[in-house]
């Protein structure tokens, strides 16, 4: 589709002036971040650093 | 709106949906391992039952929601639209991410037309949020926008913002909204580029967000439109047939605690503002690093907040488009497994709700069930071929033969078991299709059945090609490889053999490698493995051939029939454009019907 439209759009000289007048209103909302990490491992607490070469989250 | 089950009904639904492929699973693993341990039990039947048992439960969950949904769809009443007035304010949101501007915006347009004919345009807002990487693109969008406003009159109704850094991508994206604006709205309205929703829709999605104060987020099924390639068809058929059937079964089952699948759903705005703010995962990519399905872990983590998240069916002015080929389907798939992976180290986090756990398991398990069949393929060969020789006389019984037992029928009621779990669900959507009269919509009682035929068909030949792309995918993702954020391709032309060869020959070596290791190993198997290894060797040309272009009544829909109003108003807004962009003429079509809406602000 994208060749099909001719790109030939007039570029008015009110493009930037409707652009400041197109910016997102000001109202700010703060999201704040989740905690998603696990409280413990769901593995059981070994060394498991001999066997898979690297520790567990928890160590 | 459907009435929705309580808790303890959804509850109930759950335990036995859960039991019915748990027991389905079992027996199938009991019935493979009497036929495969007939000459003695080996450790290589024991890892094939217990492949098998997954695998079938796995299908047997997906046969469930088809006949709970069949149940549903046939039984509740759908209550018809409110009329309520609206006393909110929606931002109708638009992430872009170098996608043609023309197009995207166009929707853009349509929706905002068929708003102001409800007179109800002053409750809405649109944001093009646009997270777009390649510079040219970025300049088009500023001249398109530009378009759009002039053409809708939209001044402090339509609104766009440009990110330079697309930090935490589409979720990120949104959330820089929320940040900046997110304020000033009650609810906002996400979608994709390809997005399209009818103003009823919209409006009555509205009204149930205000009808009820503990729904976090409302999501639509999204109809699959404008599908010209057989692949893309075939899709847009199952997605209008099967889906919606599938769809109520999920609904049932899931609850207060039902999905985000990251488009055509509204969210309450402070809700999701307090509950979703998404960390960065601790590791690198593909574990670690952005959450890339992030819808599914808003929805979850909404449902740890309290709030409600539901699926409403019937809602049905929700529409988007879909893959062409087997290609560009695969490509996002890539993307999906990698997200649905990366869900692994989210199973554990706390407080959130079993269901939402579940569905976490259940997405990486669509992904793992394809490694699962190849292992229980490779095991089979393994098997047969490592197989002992029977010995009809073995020392300890002298001149009497031992005949073993033949559980030749366990093997054949296992296939068809399996194949039935497949089909079964699918014939019986066709039949109550038929008898409830929904069938009409799709060209009648036959042309229907023969649609479904061919699908499933289709779809069983090209199972095995999905698989391999699949299985590599887990291994590329498990092998720490990213897949990155490629730009979805809409539109995209037929696709050429070339590149349905060069995006697939290593299928097709893999499928000649099948068949003779077969033939070398297993003669025995070699008509078992057929069905699996003929689309395989074929791959380049079933991608090729299923990309072309396919007009027929087969796979008819009612949306090719009769175009929805706000799809046929974006496609003459989009083809005013391209004349008014090389003629400066054809604006009148997209202009604001109702006078006192015309660059309004929202009161």
């Amino acid at each position: 589709m994208t060749s099909q439209v001719n790109r030939n759009v007039s570029t008015m000289n009110s493009v930037s002036d409707i652009l400041d007048q197109g910016a997102l209103p000001d109202a700010p909302l703060m999201m704040p971040i989740q905690n998603l990490e696990r409280r413990r491992s769901l593995l059981p607490r070994f060394n498991w650093f001999g066997i898979v070469g690297r520790k567990t989250a928890n160590g | 709106m459907a009435a929705h089950y309580s808790r303890a009904t959804t509850r109930k639904f759950r335990v036995v949906a859960a039991l019915i492929s748990v027991i389905s699973g079992a027996i199938a693993a009991f019935l493979l391992l009497q036929f495969s341990a007939a000459d003695g039990l080996r450790l290589i039947d024991l890892v094939l039952s217990f492949l098998v048992f997954l695998t079938t439960m796995w299908l047997c969950w997906g046969a469930v929601l088809g006949m709970v949904g069949l149940v549903r769809a046939l039984t509740v009443k759908s209550v018809p639209f409110s009329s309520a007035p609206i006393n909110s304010k929606t931002a109708i949101l638009m992430p872009v991410y170098n996608e043609d501007p023309a197009t995207s915006f166009a929707r853009v347009a349509a929706m905002d037309a068929e708003l102001a004919e409800t007179g109800l345009s002053s409750r809405f807002h649109f944001a093009i949020l646009s997270d777009t990487t390649n510079d040219d693109v970025g300049e088009q969008e500023k001249l398109w926008f530009a378009k759009l406003i002039e053409t809708r009159d939209a001044t402090g109704r339509i609104f766009y913002r440009r990110r330079l850094q697309n930090k935490g991508r589409k979720a990120g994206n949104v959330k820089d909204f929320i940040e900046r604006s997110g304020g000033a709205y009650d609810f906002a309205l996400i979608l994709d580029a390809d997005s399209l929703m009818d103003a009823g829709t919209i409006v009555e999605m509205v009204r149930r967000m205000e009808a009820d104060p503990q729904l976090g987020l409302l999501q639509t099924l999204p109809k699959i439109i404008n599908a010209k390639s057989f692949f893309g068809r075939a899709m847009q058929f199952s997605a209008s047939f099967f889906s919606p059937i599938f769809a109520r079964g999920q609904e049932t089952l899931q609850g207060d605690e039902g999905p985000f699948w990251g488009h055509n759903a509204m969210v309450r705005v402070s809700a999701f503002a307090n509950s979703c703010g998404l960390p960065e995962l601790p590791g690198k990519a593909p574990f670690g690093g952005t959450i890339l399905s992030h819808d599914y872990v808003e929805a979850a983590l909404l449902a740890r907040a309290g709030w409600r998240v539901r699926l409403d069916c019937d809602l049905e002015g929700s529409f988007e488009e879909g893959p062409e080929n087997i290609i560009e389907y695969a490509k996002r798939d890539r993307r999906w497994c990698q997200g649905n992976l990366q869900h692994a180290a989210l199973l554990g986090a706390p407080k959130l709700k079993a269901w939402s756990r579940f569905v976490f398991l259940q997405g990486i398990m669509s992904y793992i069930a394809p490694v699962l069949w190849v292992a229980f393929l490779i095991a089979n060969i393994q098997a047969t071929a490592t197989q002992p020789e029977i010995d009809y006389f073995p020392p300890e019984t002298l001149f009497f033969p031992v005949i073993p037992s033949d559980y030749t029928n366990n093997a054949l009621a296992l296939a068809f078991g399996i194949v039935g779990l497949l089909v079964l669900p699918k014939v019986l959507i066709v039949v109550g299709a038929v008898r409830e009269q929904r069938a009409k919509y799709f060209g009648g009682g036959v042309d229907a059945t023969w649609s479904t035929f061919v699908e499933l068909l289709t779809s069983s030949f090209n199972a095995p090609i999905l698989l391999a792309y699949q299985t590599r995918s887990v291994f590329q993702v498990l092998s720490g490889i990213d897949g990155g954020w490629p730009a979805t391709s809409r539109d995209q032309e037929a696709i050429t053999f070339r590149e349905a060869y060069d995006a697939s020959y290593w299928i097709s070596l893999i499928g000649i490698g099948l068949f003779v290791a077969v033939y070398y190993f297993s003669p025995s198997l070699i008509w078992w493995l057929s069905p699996v290894g003929t689309p395989l060797v074929l791959a380049p040309l079933v991608i090729w051939k299923t990309g072309q272009s396919f007009q027929s009544s087969t796979f008819h829909v009612p949306t090719e029939a009769e175009l929805p109003e706000v799809v046929a108003r974006h496609k003459r807004i989009l083809s005013s454009w391209e004349k008014a962009g090389s003629e400066g003429a054809g604006l009148d079509e997209v202009l604001p019907a109702d006078g006192a809406d015309k660059g309004n602000a929202f009161a």
